[in-house]
């Protein structure tokens, strides 16, 4: 008997008994191919044709998709670039111009040199000598070097009590209080 | 003898395994026309298939597309290896339809396992889609075919999960005696045997008094 090649291969091949359980099998099955949506290929191809490999060569499968992003690339990208660099330099601006602005309050990175140092302590040096000036001035001293003398007799009258030390000498000398 | 059905889809068995060798590669270098004309061969088969088992359109169109997206993306190229370009997933040439139908038996073999997991009482679609078989048939003639098509179906249910799948690769899916000893892995004379006990089986549980007492 010769065997089926491909499908049903007709009656012959199945006993006289079971044609009619072999036919109503055909007709089931008929009945649930028809069961599927009428549009079953069309939604397929939707659901499946995004997962097919791209064409060779620039096919025309999805070709408008691809000439609209080539379109968009070649539009933006040398936007995106000067965007970047102004970007840039607008970032580096700042920096530069808070470093101007803030002088002394920056400290100076290590290994850039002192001239950021050099320039707080002159600055520091100046603050410090206005000060001095304006005390001078509040205690109507003419210089700093009379003001000091000033605290340094007061010192001495303060402190009298604590320096005298006859009371050391008369005990070491044997006299008991 | 030709092999031809006229219940089948038409196109099914008249193309050639020449003509399907060439739509598989022009589909696997991304001609959605020849995609479009596999599904358009395969993909009521799969759904029949499935609807088959699952007794549910919503459920078989979802699986139906599953498989299709898997065979797709199986089609891909694989990059060229050493200047030879072979491919990833699909390499059985000459044996598609063994390669389709496995990812479609295996697929509806984890649905209806997750299905079991989670049982639910018999979908309403179960019960009322025999309305949609052959609605055109006049009269009490359709009547009657929905009462044997539903017996069928019932009588399919106490089969044996192996006889089952024979029954449903054979005619709901279409598959050649060939195709299906590819798919099972079992030589063709075993199938051929095996087709046959499932039929007589399946006569026996429409028609219990004339059960063959060899098949039982």
């Amino acid at each position: 008997m010769p065997l089926p090649d491909r499908h049903i291969s007709g009656p012959s091949d199945t006993p006289a008994d079971l044609r009619d359980v072999e036919a109503s099998l055909s007709r089931l099955a008929r009945a649930e191919r028809q069961a599927a949506p009428f549009n079953l290929t069309d939604r397929l191809m939707d659901a499946t044709v995004r997962s097919l490999p791209e064409p060779r060569g620039g096919a025309p499968a999805h070709g408008s998709d691809r000439a609209i992003a080539g379109i968009i690339h070649r539009l933006l990208a040398p936007r995106i670039r000067l965007a970047a660099g102004l970007m840039l330099a607008a970032g580096a601006a700042l920096v530069i111009f808070a470093v101007v602005r803030t002088g002394s309050s920056v400290p100076a990175a290590p290994g850039t040199g002192g001239q950021t140092v050099a320039s707080a302590d002159a600055h520091d040096v100046d603050a410090m000598l206005a000060a001095i000036e304006a005390v001078d001035a509040i205690a109507g001293s003419s210089s700093v070097d009379a003001l000091i003398a000033e605290a340094d007799t007061l010192d001495s009258s303060l402190f009298s009590d604590v320096l005298d030390t006859s009371w050391n000498d008369a005990e070491s000398n044997g006299v008991s209080q | 003898m030709a092999a031809h059905d006229p219940e089948l889809e038409p196109g099914a068995s008249e193309l050639s395994e020449a003509e399907l060798s060439a739509l598989l590669r022009s589909a696997s270098t991304g001609d959605s026309q020849a995609w479009r004309q596999i599904l358009d061969l395969y993909g009521r088969r799969v759904f029949a298939l499935a609807k088959s088992r699952l007794r549910r359109s919503d459920l078989a169109e979802e699986i139906t597309q599953s498989v299709f997206v898997t065979v797709a993306t199986k089609l891909r190229p694989e990059p060229s290896l050493g200047g030879i370009a072979s491919n990833i997933g699909y390499t059985e040439q000459g044996k598609f339809e063994a390669w389709l139908f496995r990812i479609a038996v295996n697929r509806i073999r984890d649905e209806v396992r997750k299905l079991r997991r989670h049982a639910t009482p018999t979908d309403p679609e179960v019960l009322s889609d025999l309305g949609h078989t052959d609605r055109n048939t006049p009269g009490g003639k359709g009547v009657e075919l929905q009462t044997q098509l539903a017996a069928l179906r019932d009588a399919m249910e106490r089969l044996s999960e192996a006889d089952r799948e024979i029954i449903e690769l054979r005619h709901h899916a279409g598959m050649s005696f060939a195709q299906m000893a590819q798919l099972l892995g079992e030589p063709l004379g075993t199938l051929l045997a095996r087709h046959h006990r499932a039929l007589r089986k399946l006569k026996g549980a429409l028609n219990p008094s004339e059960a063959d007492p060899e098949s039982e």
